[in-house]
């Protein structure tokens, strides 16, 4: 019988919605307020983000540092759909301004006010003459040829073209680019670890996490360090960063993700380099690998030689196997075979496959021949959890990155490999 | 076309939208297959919901995944795709239910004719049902109309008597928080006074919905979900019903069948009145026991934030039954006709502006709160600087609880594990300021 998984998204078309995305552009972005132009209960997706987040950071012991901006909604019904909702929005603006006494008002279209035609960005600049404040609009409706990126990145890109200014440079400062968890999640904080071990600054997260006052003054850093690294979702931030180097003078570093080993050394060299710390950088890599050793010193005893299995079922933009076949390496782990999940279109498995037989030469199986060998695995790293009583890892979607990223991962299949339990399960890092 | 419109905190509110309701309502059919003609982002967040209570959901639930295009040309040849792909997995339907997004009901797709041109080998239903519709009890309700509509017959389909009263449950979910437990103690009860539950609709065979006629009494349950089907029902066939509100707290259940006695006698109601006498003297004694420990069960203040009936329901137990309470807020997600709580001293409206950050806001330093709700109205708390307040989840979203034991809020059952709940969230509120003060103590010493 073929392995099953608790659930398989397929994406076919659209797979998510901008309005989300410019929500996180501006959701702790003191002095915005941020109206969702749709149907009221679609606010319930951003507030589901929301508290995931808000009990992930608190499970991970961290401090929720900012307050998240006010969010309304034009709470579009049946009748807007026939006489349109320029009004309804035009009017929750004016509410906006009033009530809350903003520095700006950013508007997310919804695919309803898409379908019926609002024309948003003209309620937009109506409005912001009428209360002589910014109202941000961005051409984007729901899910409607847009994904939740381009909210993000269009939103990203307005907030730039209407705060942001030149400013004289602040030595050694540097602006985190793009979200990954935010300040408080493990990626950003890893980042500023590191960079702290280097002796800069990081200035502040942009965008999702500044104050629309500090914006103005955002460009004083000398580089921005740019939060992930693969595919689409990273052009768009790569991009955002070329714009901020052509206009504003922020050097974008982004040329490595440091999202294993490998690449954690290139990224720390190049941010070294850029601001002539060549030097600390090889004391720091020297330093953090040596911890990394000691600590793989007491995990190998547990992992060598156990037998494991890899099941792939994310698109490459998310996720690359490399990553986790260092991994693998690094606490010589026996690996049985790499199994694609029913999960991916005929196109992106062929993709897939290639990248796997790329950087591995584990025998590649479908999930009919899976099941068979979860029998014979001590665990399963995974990207879907499987209906089936066997051990397993769930691969993380925002990766793990820097050396404590390396590290937790390492940690997890210590844990893991160390339990006596039978039964399976599942264990998020 | 603008209107006045309560706007602020209109996204402060956990409610899902009627895409979720209508899908919680057909999985609450058993062997019904759901497909979401709308985005992968609504059918996602469908899904996550409904998982909360259903692990294996995903395997009943299919999704179109329309593009622009398709919002523009019509999504007949996505529909059809996974309708295809629908009815290969995992054996036959008893019911389709296909429902379209907000957008997709823009359109004006003719669903009912490219479903029904498939040939399908089980009844369907579809219906457009978006967050244009509302929330999650709108979409539900909206929902049971529907499917009622399509399944029932002009004639009552009758079903061989038991000799007992018979009763139909209107608005019961098993995707409200512990709904399945609450459901499971209310039929316990009815059949414990006598009564044969005929029909839960919300959680039922298509065998049953279709012979729902065949009952003497309509019970409705929670109100925002099932009033909209009693009516239905009353109209097209005569069938009588009653708004009697939720069975919690010992006398509260009394009280509720006795409501429902009034209406439709049955035999044993003091079989029900013995079992709460017996177990509200042994809450009481247990509940003495705790107050030599720990002191009285006094809250200064106390907000309860649920679904409308649960709400109402809820604060009537907790003032009369449950705890002492200075002030009693009631914050219901929705708005509903009857009023089940007489001793609330504020009730808001489910679209009055931040009721929450206003009751919490009126808290004094010092004063002790307590929260019925769910996570979401902890982390509005926790944020608004009341990290201390005393915590019990009543409702969906919940983030920080885990309920692997099946015992119910509601009934006599749930009397007790809802005094078990509130005792231990102020032990350990108490325990919380306790290490507190001995932080001040010591500090202070040095």
């Amino acid at each position: 019988m073929a392995l099953q998984t608790k659930r398989y998204i397929n994406w076919r078309n659209s797979c998510s919605c901008s309005m989300t995305g410019v929500w996180e552009a501006v959701a702790f972005a003191e002095g915005a307020v941020l109206i969702f132009h749709s149907p009221r209960a679609c606010a319930h997706v951003a507030r589901t983000m929301e508290l995931y987040s808000h009990y992930r950071t608190l499970g991970d012991l961290r401090p929720e540092t900012l307050r998240p901006i006010p969010v309304l909604s034009t709470q579009l019904t049946e009748k807007h759909t026939i006489f349109g909702g320029g009004e309804q929005l035009a009017a929750c603006l004016r509410y906006a301004a009033a009530k809350y006494e903003p520095r700006c008002i950013a508007v997310a279209n919804s695919c309803v006010s898409g379908v019926i035609g609002d024309d948003v960005e003209a309620v937009g600049a109506e409005l912001e003459e009428e209360l002589g404040l910014p109202v941000l609009t961005v051409n984007c409706y729901g899910f409607l040829n847009t994904e939740y990126h381009d909210g993000y990145y269009a939103m990203t890109r307005e907030l730039i073209r209407r705060f942001f200014k030149k400013q004289p440079k602040e030595k050694g400062t540097v602006l985190l680019l793009g979200d990954c968890g935010g300040p408080w999640g493990l990626y950003a904080s890893e980042v500023r670890r590191l960079l702290q071990a280097l002796g800069l600054k990081v200035i502040g997260q942009f965008p999702g996490y500044m104050a629309v006052d500090e914006m103005a003054r955002a460009a004083r850093a000398e580089a921005a360090v740019i939060l992930g690294g693969r595919g689409a979702l990273y052009e768009g931030l790569r991009k955002i960063a070329r714009q901020l180097e052509q206009d504003y003078e922020v050097k974008a570093l982004g040329a490595f993700y440091p999202v294993d080993l490998q690449q954690t050394r290139q990224w720390l060299l190049s941010v070294a380099g850029f601001f002539g710390k060549e030097e600390e950088g090889r004391r720091l890599i020297a330093a953090e690998e040596e911890k990394l050793q000691s600590a793989l010193n007491g995990f190998l005893p547990v992992t060598k030689g156990q037998k494991v299995l890899l099941c792939l079922g994310r698109q490459l933009d998310y996720f690359d196997p490399a990553t986790t076949l260092e991994l693998v390496e690094l606490l010589r782990l026996d690996l049985l075979g790499v199994v694609l999940l029913d999960a991916y279109e005929p196109k992106e498995r062929q993709e897939v496959l290639a990248k796997v037989q790329a950087v591995t030469d584990a025998p590649i199986y479908d999930t009919a021949a899976a099941e068979k060998l979860c029998e014979k695995v001590r665990l399963v790293l995974t990207t879907h959890e499987l209906q089936y009583p066997v051990p397993q890892l769930f691969l993380p979607m925002i990766p793990e990155v820097g050396y404590s990223g390396t590290l937790r991962l390492l940690g997890a299949i210590y844990r893991r490999l160390c339990s006596r339990k039978e039964r399976g399960g599942l264990t998020y890092v | 076309m603008s209107e006045k419109v309560s706007w602020s905190g209109s996204c402060q509110r956990p409610d899902t939208c009627a895409l979720t309701g209508a899908a919680a309502f057909a999985a609450g059919i058993a062997g019904a297959k759901i497909l979401v003609n709308g985005p992968l982002w609504c059918y996602f967040y469908v899904l996550r919901y409904l998982e909360r209570s259903e692990y294996h959901m995903a395997q009943r639930m299919q999704n179109s995944q329309p593009d622009g295009t398709a919002i523009v040309y019509g999504t007949e040849k996505c529909l059809t795709a996974a309708l295809q792909r629908l009815q290969k997995s995992g054996g036959p339907a008893e019911l389709l239910f296909v429902e379209n997004s907000c957008s997709v009901s823009l359109i004006g797709d003719d669903t009912e004719g490219i479903v029904g041109s498939l040939d399908l080998d089980c009844p369907f239903v579809t219906m457009d049902c978006g967050g244009l519709s509302g929330g999650f009890a709108e979409g539900w309700s909206k929902a049971a109309v529907r499917t009622l509509s399509k399944l029932s017959s002009p004639a009552p389909t009758l079903c061989e008597k038991s000799g007992r009263p018979r009763l139909n449950l209107l608005g019961l979910t098993d995707f409200y928080f512990n709904g399945a437990a609450d459901r499971e103690e209310i039929v316990r009860l009815l059949e414990l006074a006598g009564y044969e539950v005929n029909c839960v609709l919300g959680a039922s065979s298509v065998g049953q919905l279709r012979s729902i006629a065949s009952a003497d009494l309509n019970v409705v349950c929670h109100e925002e979900l099932g009033l909209e089907a009693a009516r239905y029902l009353k109209k097209r066939y005569g069938l009588p019903y009653i708004c009697p509100g939720l069975p919690y707290g010992c006398r509260g259940s009394v009280a509720w069948l006795e409501k429902i006695h009034a209406a439709l006698p049955c035999a044993h109601l003091e079989r029900v009145r013995a079992e709460a006498k017996e177990r509200e003297e042994r809450l009481v004694v247990w509940s003495n026991e705790m107050s030599s420990l720990w002191g009285e069960l006094w809250f200064d203040k106390a907000l309860v934030a649920a679904p409308g009936t649960t709400a109402h329901c809820v604060a009537q137990a907790l003032r009369c039954e449950w705890a002492d309470v200075g002030d009693l807020a009631m914050l219901p997600r929705q708005d509903i006709e009857h009023a089940f709580c007489d001793c609330a001293d504020r009730w808001h409206k489910s679209g009055e502006e931040a009721a929450l950050s206003k009751e919490s806001g009126s808290v004094d330093e010092g004063q002790s709160l307590l929260i019925l709700g769910s996570s979401d109205e902890r982390m509005e708390a926790k944020r608004a600087g009341h990290s201390d307040a005393a915590f019990c989840n009543i409702a969906y979203p919940v983030s920080d609880e885990v309920l692997l034991i099946k015992e119910p809020f509601m009934g006599l059952k749930g009397s007790a594990h809802m005094q078990q709940r509130l005792w231990n969230a102020y032990i350990e509120r108490t325990l919380a300021k306790s290490e507190r003060a001995e932080e001040i103590f010591c500090k202070n010493l040095r």
